[in-house]
């Protein structure tokens, strides 16, 4: 599991009130019988959240153990801005017909 | 060259031979050799299969120059198997779609033309759209007049696509009909208008579509391979290299690559010097483009040093992304390696440095948070104390591993005193409370549990886990009233647990025999009438117990009314019999009920056994020995009572009554009967897992110096198979979870982890193991 606070789209100084109105949120947009895999990521990051107990546990003994660099790429890869590749372009980089 | 060209004259050989080297070269890839080698044959022997095998070589050396890049030479080839004069509408299929594919498009249609009604047309024009785009501008010319105005719809849409006329581009792509060659390319300009949207889910729809033969799914694949995991993963290790280049080439920017080093030096495992230099470089470029990615690629350099680090590799952290504001010192960092390498007396000095350091920053843990951290450090540290072997636990391991110069130390402060510590930081939250409970229970520190145990309570009167162990407690210290109290309490919070209902019954009964020992019957009956509320299968028992209170307060005719209750509830005489003799013997009830109760047990015992008998009465030992009754001619009557089921192997079981017996044999630890039983239901009821599995626990019962891995795992392996083809249910997967718990101790049944078998074996057992076999070592059972 990535970040809890970047599966939910929170900042880090985050309340419970916020948090649970997010969660809320993300689980009526993502319900488990449409999004399974999304909807266990946002349980899985709420409940390590959830209140100050929980969030200060993460932050002592958790924060950052499931990070990847592989993860961050994906995230740049998904939110970059998309350049328009001509026709000439894509043909020229995909050689093989 | 003379080399290249020169002919493959093969005099010495059969032309079989000749043949079978052909077709290996085909195999082989060598289509040249093979080519050269199949037009001998074909001159020498015109068969059909001579023909088919000039026809493949033929093709695949085609196919192969052009994959080459020399189209050309792959369409004179192609020129070369046309002039064979073949008619076969199949090959000249073939010979059209190659020719297609290679932008020889007229000589594809004219080919096609020798075919009448060709189901192939369709698949030669596509080829043929993606030569005439692929050869854009002059592709236009290659087409069929019919195939313009498509064409130039998909070239009107690039031009729209490219200068992000989003709408012009779906206006025009709308004029394309599904049937069109040009088909595949609307659905790839689809793609691209939801990908440069950033709707993958879309983009992915619309290629996921595409023909993998045609060369808009060629074109989409790099887009498609940065955005669908499940497509780069699919592709082979050299497709995902040469799509992965393509892609940084389309879409890719320095960031990327320089992560993608990162990721490759870090997950080689080594040094970590070579990723720290990757990270200064990318760093800048990072804050520039992403900085609110900075502390997450700081986190992945923090863990990376905690699993395969060295002391070098702080500074280098500091120097490129400067030191964690919650842990200036890494002494955080230093306690979690030290944890990793199981280096437990390091790691507590860690956290004890890192809690100081909390403590002296509150501004990093605001609105009073540092207090919460500093408790939570103290009850982590206080786990990691309770894992080491104090000097009570000490004695229990055998001299070698006692006196080993490497065993872990009793770490300083002690679990008891971190978890005090934490308490003393944070009052007011359960887990500390809990924390010292729980030790002082598993370090059988019964007075100070029930000091922990009532504190919690003051605080959390509805936690129910603590009431239920408190109960447990006090009942252990015959406080029958205040554990029934307590249970009751914990019932309320879980009123439809059923495990919660059977404690609460046993705490009236308990309650109930104090009573009625102390002479105060009234107060029993209304127990024992309170016990029957919660049978659990149970009521016969509680009906023997209550008749015996009544025979011991003087009203027989009520005794006599219980005890008829209870053999119709029962059903089984022995059972009955047995339950009031024990009843008789523990309330000190007259001689003659004795007499009479002790005739009546001989004589069921006397009777041919039965199945419902045998299943009762071990039922009512088991529940004896569970709830740790003892009493005067315990052993006599118990070693009677598995003579008894020693003859009931005759009787007719069924596969129920077999699983029950099985379960009350474990509990009283009759191990040599239970084997017996659990091999006459193995026999039996080929197909229930249960019966190897209690053959395999009546091993485990014998405590960890004596337990035979090699013939549990067999039985564990045979249970684990039967388990499996069982319907999914909550039974198949508690059964499951049991095999494989079982299968972790067995692993841990190495000398050195002797003392986690023993606690493991403490929390299934109740820690009541003996070497020592109650009735296995006096006679046969």
């Amino acid at each position: 599991m990535t970040d809890p606070y970047a599966v939910l789209g929170l900042p880090p100084d985050s309340d419970d009130e916020a948090i649970r109105r997010r969660y809320l949120e993300l689980v009526r947009q993502f319900s488990p019988e449409h999004h399974p895999e999304k909807f266990a990521a946002i349980r899985r990051a709420y409940d390590s959240l959830r209140d100050l107990n929980t969030r200060l546990r993460y932050r002592l003994f958790e924060a950052g153990k499931h990070e990847s660099v592989d993860a961050i790429i994906e995230e740049i890869t998904c939110r970059s801005t998309r350049r328009r590749v001509s026709l000439k372009t894509l043909l020229s980089v995909v050689r093989k017909p | 060259m003379a080399r290249k060209h020169q002919r493959h004259s093969l005099p010495h050989l059969s032309l079989a031979d000749v043949k079978a080297r052909a077709e290996w070269a085909a195999r082989e890839g060598r289509f040249q050799q093979a080519l050269e080698l199949a037009k001998q044959i074909y001159k020498v022997l015109p068969s059909p299969e001579n023909q088919q095998l000039l026809r493949n070589a033929y093709l695949g050396r085609a196919r192969q120059l052009r994959e080459q890049g020399c189209q050309r030479d792959a369409v004179t080839m192609l020129q070369g198997a046309l002039q064979l004069g073949d008619a076969d509408p199949a090959w000249l299929e073939q010979l059209a779609e190659e020719l297609a594919v290679c932008g020889e498009v007229r000589l594809a249609l004219e080919t096609l033309r020798r075919v009448s009604e060709s189901p192939a047309t369709g698949r030669v024009l596509g080829r043929a759209a993606d030569a005439a785009v692929r050869q854009a501008p002059a592709g236009r010319q290659l087409l069929p007049e019919m195939l313009h105005a498509d064409y130039d719809r998909i070239m009107q849409a690039w031009a729209h696509l490219e200068a992000g006329q989003d709408d012009q581009v779906r206006a025009v792509l709308q004029g394309i009909g599904l049937r069109s060659p040009f088909a595949e390319w609307k659905l790839l300009l689809r793609g691209f208008l939801a990908y440069y949207h950033h709707d993958d889910v879309r983009a992915l729809e619309n290629w996921q579509r595409l023909d993998p033969e045609r060369l808009p799914a060629r074109l989409a694949a790099p887009f498609r391979f940065r955005i669908d995991p499940a497509y780069r993963v699919a592709q082979q290790p050299a497709a995902q290299v040469a799509l992965q280049k393509q892609a940084d080439q389309l879409q890719g920017s320095p960031l990327l690559q320089l992560l993608r080093a990162i990721q490759a030096v870090l997950a080689r495992d080594g040094s970590l010097d070579q990723a720290f230099r990757l990270a200064g470089n990318v760093l800048p470029l990072l804050r520039a483009e992403a900085p609110h990615l900075v502390p997450r690629l700081a986190a992945c350099f923090y863990w990376a040093m905690i699993t395969v680090g060295g002391p070098d590799d702080v500074p280098r952290y500091q120097r490129i992304f400067g030191a964690p504001a919650d842990d200036p010192h890494f002494y955080r960092l230093n306690a979690l390696a030290y944890e990793r390498a199981q280096e437990a007396a390091e790691a507590h000095k860690y956290w004890q440095k890192f809690e100081r350091d909390v403590a002296a920053n509150p501004s990093v843990w605001p609105g009073g948070q540092a207090d919460r951290a500093r408790a939570l450090i103290w009850c982590h540290m206080g786990h990691n104390a309770a894992r080491v072997p104090d000097e009570e636990q000490m004695k229990l391991l055998p001299p070698f591993l006692r006196h080993h110069p490497g065993r872990p130390r009793p770490l300083s402060p002690s679990a008891e005193q971190c978890f005090r510590k934490s308490l003393e930081l944070a009052p007011d939250q359960l887990e500390p409370h809990e924390a010292l409970f729980r030790h002082y229970l598993a370090a059988r520190k019964e007075a100070k549990a029930i000091k922990a145990g009532h504190d919690l309570l003051a605080r959390f009167p509805d936690h129910v886990p603590t009431l239920e162990a408190m109960g447990g407690l006090l009942s252990k210290e015959g406080k029958y009233a205040e554990a029934l109290a307590l249970f009751q309490r914990a019932l309320q919070g879980n009123p439809l647990d059923r495990r919660l209902r059977g404690r609460v019954g046993t705490a009236h009964l308990l309650l109930a025999r104090a009573h009625a020992e102390a002479g105060r019957f009234d107060q029993a009956r209304a127990e024992y009438q309170a016990a029957l509320a919660f049978p659990d299968g149970n009521s016969a028992s509680v009906l023997c117990k209550w008749a015996a209170c009544e025979f011991k307060a003087g009203d027989t005719a009520r005794g006599e009314e219980l005890l008829g209750q209870a053999l119709a509830e029962s059903g089984s005489r022995l059972a009955v019999a047995h339950s009031m003799l024990i009843e008789a013997i523990r309330l000190k009830l007259p001689g003659p009920f004795k007499t009479r109760f002790n005739q009546e047990f001989n004589a069921a015992l006397a009777e041919p056994p039965t199945a419902a008998a045998a299943v009762a009465v071990a039922d009512t030992v088991a529940a004896h020995q569970l709830g740790g009754v003892t009493y005067r001619g315990q052993k006599t009557h118990d070693k009677k009572v598995t003579a008894y089921l020693d003859r009931a192997r005759q009787a007719e079981f069924s596969e129920d009554q077999l699983e029950r017996l099985g379960a009350a044999l474990l509990a009283i630890r009759a191990v040599k009967l239970l084997r017996a039983y659990c091999q006459l239901g193995a026999r039996k009821f080929r197909h229930n897992p249960q019966f190897p599995f209690l053959e395999a626990e009546s091993y485990f019962v014998l405590g960890p110096s004596r337990c035979p891995s090699w013939k549990v795992l067999p039985l564990l392996d045979k249970a684990q198979r039967l388990a499996e083809a069982l319907p999914l249910d909550e039974k198949q997967q508690a059964l499951l979870r049991d095999i494989q718990q079982r299968r972790d101790m067995i692993g841990l049944l190495s000398p050195l982890s002797l003392g986690m078998f023993r606690d493991m074996f403490e929390q299934m057992f109740d820690g009541d193991y003996d070497d020592e076999d109650d009735y296995d070592d006096e006679g046969d059972y």
